[in-house]
């Protein structure tokens, strides 16, 4: 059985979050680490784009501003997310990993069975659904995107604790203002949450350990508790700056 | 500044940034919340298209060429579903 490191490193704010995903991704490519299941959340809350949204064309800069809500593009494709009660979670493996299937929609398939598992164990029958989603219910409850460079996958993702759809479509921009209840309705609908489903009791912590079993059992591999390294930490400082915290980054696209 | 949304039947929905001249591409920015490995790659996309006529007979084989490459893997994005936002007349084909 595989050995992989588990990190808990708490909430962060959304710079250091992504920065720290990349450093663990560029550590597990050069094996100065072994594969890498990080558990985390977000403070303050955030929004996050994907690689190929435009910014100010997706999100509201100034209520983000108002609210006190975080601002980041992510290396990974997909949409915007607001992330505001969930666990998050990241694995960071080489693609030569004899667990981790060559295609990418395998892959996708073999890292959300541990989430799955996860919600297993706090009692939610949930499925994947290609490309990228798990459903519970029906309604999604995670979503999560994956790039792939040197060698190495990282796939990062949400487990929706909560959600307050009002707050995140304010957030948000939405093609026509008179659209914005029926986007709310239809969210209102489309998305689920551990809350919702389980009521409340349910914290962050558990959660967390109940991704980790999931993740172990699914993945076959045996969790070890670690911190990031010394090099992971510079490395992370360094790409939150040139990165992460550079307009030219968020304004990319 | 003329900007297409179109939903990718089977895909996702992609926003184009298009600015043209006399039917000349000076510059197109493609985005949405597709996937597309290695990411940076689009840059390449969007630099092939630039100064191209905006016609079908341009665009298409250019746009084949790109999602042929073996280096390219890309989700919910396509040759078919670029070719019909930028050209409606191809929608619903």
């Amino acid at each position: 059985m595989q050995t992989w490191r588990l990190l808990e490193t708490g909430h962060k704010k959304a710079a250091w979050n992504m920065a720290l995903d990349q450093a663990i991704l560029e550590s597990v490519v050069a094996q100065k680490a072994p594969p890498t299941l990080r558990l985390y959340g977000w403070d303050p809350h955030a929004v996050s784009i994907g690689y190929f949204q435009s910014l100010e064309d997706e999100v509201d800069l100034a209520r983000c501003n108002e609210a006190g809500v975080d601002v980041v593009r992510r290396i990974t494709g997909g949409g915007a997310v607001f992330h505001q009660s969930e666990v998050t979670y990241s694995v960071s493996t080489r693609l030569d990993s004899p667990i981790m299937p060559s295609n990418v929609l395998e892959s996708y398939k073999v890292i959300l069975a541990g989430l799955i598992k996860g919600l297993e164990w706090l009692g939610i029958e949930a499925s994947f659904v290609p490309l990228n989603d798990v459903i519970a219910a029906g309604k999604k409850i995670s979503g999560s995107a994956q790039t792939r460079r040197g060698g190495g996958l990282l796939q990062h993702g949400t487990l929706l604790m909560n959600l307050d759809v009002d707050l995140m479509f304010s957030l948000l921009k939405v093609p026509e203002e008179k659209m914005r209840d029926k986007l709310i309705a239809t969210a209102k609908e489309r998305v689920t949450s551990v809350y919702h489903l389980l009521g409340g009791g349910i914290g962050f912590n558990d959660a967390a350990q109940a991704l980790q079993r999931g993740f172990s059992t699914a993945l076959g591999v045996t969790l070890e508790s670690a911190e990031p390294t010394e090099w992971e930490l510079e490395r992370a400082i360094q790409i939150r700056k040139e990165r992460f915290e550079s307009a030219d980054w968020t304004k990319m696209r | 500044m003329e900007k297409i949304v179109y939903k990718i039947p089977n895909g996702k929905l992609v926003k184009i940034f298009l600015e043209s001249h006399d039917h000349k591409i000076n510059s197109i920015r493609i985005t949405g919340d597709f996937f597309m490995h290695p990411e940076e790659s689009i840059i390449e996309l969007e630099d092939d298209l630039t100064g191209l006529g905006l016609f079908p007979q341009y665009i298409e084989p250019v746009l084949n060429l790109f999602f042929s490459r073996k280096d390219i893997e890309a989700y919910g994005i396509s040759e078919n579903g670029l070719m019909e936002a930028l050209f409606p007349e191809r929608r619903g084909a």
